[in-house]
């Protein structure tokens, strides 16, 4: 089935093309994307949850097993994701933190741009001086489901994972592409 | 009236370096009818271990990750955010 998209007034600005239309109030697409090469054409839509991990590079991180579930919705290849975070225990975590789990794999956006999305992410650690000072930044690489936690600010080295301890509160939210 | 919950793999869907999105799908059914169905998904990346995963999302995995596709991504996840 297909339809008109009209402006406000009136004139057609393109040709919308739907496979499964079973009600007119909503724009359906199949529960299998279809995925289309071609620029214009928005060609998936998709809501649900993702279970996520945070591990380190050294210790252990655990969520409270209550507060591991994040949400995303994806249109055509972008990808949102939000969650809310909180870890039920620790085991001397070092060096650098990482939230996986991510729903779909990062897409290159091109050779360059392998680094290709910052999550905004807060972690509210429970020790002496967090927040972490200088915040954390979330970031992706193509090809990957993990975000890796870095520290923003003066400071942008890896060593996030120490900041970490029970009762951290962890928010996490943002885009990314994945790569269909 | 019954209502009944099935928990089932939806899509999996193998990427060219070996990842595989999964996706599993919780349908409610009332009299045997589907009124509701949602999605949560995870990839299984080829370094990663596959005991707790669903029998057909091993046995694609046994299938995908080659020694050549795990020592590929051992590499790819090493030269990672090195921008």
């Amino acid at each position: 089935m297909s339809g008109i998209i009209a402006d406000n007034s009136g004139r057609s600005s393109g040709v919308i093309a739907t496979t499964v239309v079973s009600d007119p109030t909503y724009l359906q697409f199949p529960g299998t994307q279809v995925a289309s090469a071609d620029v214009n054409r928005l060609d998936d839509y998709e809501e649900g949850t993702f279970t996520v991990t945070i591990t380190s590079t050294g210790g252990t991180i655990t969520i409270a097993t209550a507060w591991d579930t994040a949400h995303y919705i994806k249109i055509g290849r972008l990808v949102h994701i939000q969650g809310f975070f909180s870890i039920d225990s620790v085991s001397s975590p070092t060096t650098t933190a990482y939230i996986n789990g991510l729903p779909f794999t990062v897409g290159g956006v091109s050779a360059e741009g392998s680094l290709s999305s910052s999550i905004a992410t807060y972690v509210n650690g429970t020790l002496t001086g967090s927040p972490i000072p200088g915040g954390v930044i979330g970031y992706t690489w193509s090809g990957i489901s993990y975000v890796k936690l870095v520290r923003g600010g003066a400071d942008s080295s890896n060593n996030t994972a120490s900041f970490f301890a029970a009762a951290t509160a962890v928010g996490m939210g943002g885009a990314y592409v994945c790569s269909a | 009236m019954a209502l009944e919950k099935v928990t089932e793999i939806g899509s999996i869907e193998v990427l060219p370096m070996g990842q595989i999105q999964v996706r599993t799908d919780t349908v409610i059914k009332e009299d045997g009818k589907e009124i509701n169905r949602s999605y949560h998904r995870h990839v299984v990346e080829p370094n990663h271990n596959t005991a707790k995963e669903d029998q057909r999302v091993k046995e694609v995995a046994e299938a995908v990750h080659t020694k050549k596709v795990k020592d590929a991504w051992a590499e790819h996840i090493a030269n990672a955010f090195k921008a």
